[in-house]
């Protein structure tokens, strides 16, 4: 069962109003390697995990990308909000506001709605767990461009919180990983 | 404490923080003890500042996690995306400062 | 240290640039290690960061503090 609670996990303020940056972290609202995607790959892996540390480490890590889902849609959320319509013509947001208005939408920056086709659960813990640690690099590496691209320090800021995130979660799945494939070798002596 | 508002939102934010990154390694880690004296001490150290706060600023949590005054301030205290921190209905919490 | 063996597709009078991973055997894998695998260290439980740099770092622990170099514009 989930339970909200009423804060962000990190503290974020954006420093400017900028739908430009707003169309660019959407990425990570909505896209292939974004927040919502992670959370939903892991809650959904974890009833085949063999190991109470997998289910663990599963339900943990993917309640947390909730917290982060979180954190990205109250950014886009903060670097439309007191634009007049005047100042969203004309830019990539535009398009995403002749949809949804000023309110965040799982889509990726490009424009591409979110699809469960974005993950797997294959009911295999070994293949299950090297998708998550892909997942957690490929994520990291698009943090990476998102901070290329901001010029926001209060976005660029709370990139860098959540890029370091992925590379924690990546050392946790990684000892997942071995406790998996020790359990499944155990598995084959009787 | 006579912290405002976002400096005690603050530090109930760093002492989650760590308390979520002590969770995280004992998943992996379950019988490593220093790991789990430290998440004891941090989560006791936590649970008195939300009680703090919350008595001051309303519940951080609800379905029953935390008592409510009135009238209910669920729903009438800052949301997380809010960073202006004002409350929305002037009626019911009028005692409510800008912080 | 065993000698760079020469690819054997490459002309013999250019030296090696680039060692060939293909030439160079793993002779000495420790027996728990095997093929077709990763295997990812576990992390040692050492030093933490105050609670304030923490949150601002993104990680409790500084060995897994791995921090990013914005390129340059």
């Amino acid at each position: 069962m989930w339970i909200y609670e009423k804060k962000l996990e990190y503290p974020v303020k954006v420093s400017s109003c900028n739908p430009i940056l707003a169309s660019l972290i959407i990425e990570q609202f909505g896209g292939a390697d974004g927040e919502l995607a992670a959370a939903l790959r892991y809650l959904t892996q974890v009833w085949t995990m063999p190991i109470p540390q997998a289910k663990a480490i599963l339900t943990d890590i993917g309640t947390e990308e909730l917290a982060h889902w979180e954190i990205i849609g109250t950014m886009v959320y903060q670097l439309v909000k007191d634009l007049p319509e005047s100042k969203i013509e004309g830019t990539p947001f535009a398009a995403h506001f002749a949809n949804h208005g000023k309110s965040p939408y799982p889509h990726d920056a490009s424009g591409v709605p979110f699809t469960a086709t974005y993950f797997n659960a294959k009911g295999d813990p070994i293949a299950d767990i090297y998708e998550n640690m892909a997942a957690e690099q490929k994520a990291r590496a698009t943090y990476e461009h998102l901070i290329n691209l901001s010029d926001d320090p209060g976005v660029t800021d709370a990139l860098r919180f959540l890029r370091e995130r992925e590379i924690v979660h990546f050392q946790r799945f990684g000892e997942t990983a071995r406790l998996l494939q020790e359990y499944m070798d155990s598995k084959r002596f009787y | 404490m006579n912290m405002n508002r976002k400096d005690f939102l603050r530090k109930i934010q760093e002492l989650e923080f760590a308390v979520i990154e002590l969770n995280l390694f004992l998943d992996t880690h379950p019988s490593h003890q220093q790991a789990l004296a430290d998440y004891n001490r941090l989560t006791q150290e936590l649970m008195n500042a939300k009680i703090m706060y919350e008595r001051q600023y309303g519940p951080l949590t609800n379905f029953g996690y935390a008592p409510s005054q009135y009238p209910w301030q669920w729903a009438l205290t800052p949301w997380p995306w809010e960073d202006d921190y004002e409350c929305k209905e002037d009626m019911a919490c009028g005692y409510m400062k800008k912080s | 240290m065993h000698p760079i063996p020469h690819h054997p597709n490459s002309p013999v009078n250019m030296p090696n640039p680039i060692p060939n991973p293909m030439a160079m055997p793993i002779y000495n894998l420790p027996p728990e290690i095997q093929l077709a695998r990763a295997y990812i260290p576990d992390q040692p439980y050492d030093r933490l960061f105050p609670l304030n740099e923490a949150l601002n770092k993104g990680t409790l622990f500084p060995n897994l503090y791995q921090p990013y170099m914005k390129k340059r514009k």
